[in-house]
């Protein structure tokens, strides 16, 4: 598998730049005025805060996969080891969608032929929009689109015959707006919806269910009690089933 | 059932642990009669793995004895022996 992110490099915008130097600067004088080694550590914070408001560029948002804006673009491919015809059918069944897709709960066709999908957002608060087909070839590609909803939504899957007569090969880009912003986007990575661990865990699911009919877990067997940071971290290190 | 739970850095412990479920029609519930020791069971013996929890049971290569099986398991059941590797 795959991952390819879009470079932007910048991920900060003008006002959180300046923000940022302005801030950076007052604790490098601060600090500097302290005259102690905490004083110098607070220094040191500044001058990174002060780099960041300069170069445009966050560690830490890099870190949780946070590009642009506040907008987001992943890419991943798969490999199906069943035939083209069938991964696209099983793929454009709506049905199957809360199967394999996080956090859907519910797709709804609408008489126009538009879908509109029934979610569990952050903390399990209800979200909902509605997805538009832009553009469909037969066992070869689809693009979408959201109309409405928190984000705007957008992606397309391609399907081709994998090397060597192994399959299929799903390739999917899906491109988005937060909502809440980066900070939001930060949150929700730490708490284990990094996008590309969370597309990379849908396709996943995807493969599992076509190749076997069943997704493996161990969900519900003995474990250690997790505290609510262990959870996260054991979902954000790829155990989604959980 | 008992478990070997793992405890803390290079700390595991035999202990009594809820009995195991059948998830998902293909799962099997194996007795397990002898076990061995994987080198990613060193990983996580010696705490390489940070998503472990106190409690968490480990050992994944054994061989035993089938005891339940899901409604989609055709080639086995209760009874037979077998090897995980």
């Amino acid at each position: 598998m795959e991952t390819t992110r879009v470079r932007s490099g910048m991920n900060l915008g003008t006002g959180e730049r300046v923000l940022s130097a302005v801030a950076g600067s007052a604790l490098v004088t601060y600090g500097l005025a302290q005259r102690s080694m905490r004083g110098v550590a607070v220094a040191l914070l500044g001058g990174a805060w002060v780099g960041r408001g300069i170069t445009g560029r966050s560690r830490l948002y890099q870190l949780f996969g946070v590009r642009g804006l506040g907008s987001v673009e992943v890419q991943q491919s798969i490999i199906v080891q069943r035939p083209r015809h069938e991964v696209y059918a099983f793929w454009r069944n709506i049905r199957n969608y809360p199967r394999f897709m996080h956090r859907v709960e519910a797709v709804e066709p609408l008489p126009d032929g538009r879908l509109r999908f029934h979610a569990k957002g952050m903390f399990g608060r209800p979200i909902e929009w509605v997805s538009v087909t832009r553009a469909e070839r037969e066992d070869e590609l689809v693009t979408w689109a959201s109309e409405d909803g928190p984000f705007q939504l957008s992606g397309e899957a391609r399907f081709g015959d994998a090397a060597g007569g192994r399959g299929t090969e799903r390739k999917v880009a899906v491109r988005y707006q937060a909502p809440g912003g980066r900070g939001a986007l930060a949150l929700a990575s730490l708490l284990g919806d990094e996008p590309g661990q969370v597309l990379a865990a849908e396709l996943r699911r995807f493969r599992q269910l076509m190749e076997t009919g069943e997704i493996a877990t161990v969900a519900g067997q003995p474990e250690g009690p997790r505290t609510v940071a262990g959870k996260a971290l054991t979902r954000r290190l790829g155990e989604e089933a959980r | 059932m008992k478990a070997v739970c793992w405890m803390g850095v290079n700390k595991v412990e035999t202990r009594s642990v809820p009995d195991p479920s059948i998830l998902n029609p293909r799962d099997a519930i194996v007795r397990v009669r002898s076990t061995s020791i994987c080198g990613s069971d060193l990983h996580l013996y010696g705490g390489f793995v940070p998503a472990m929890a106190k409690g968490d049971v480990i050992g994944h290569e054994f061989m035993g004895e089938v005891v339940d099986v899901g409604p989609a398991v055709r080639n086995l059941g209760p009874g037979d022996r077998v090897v995980v590797p």
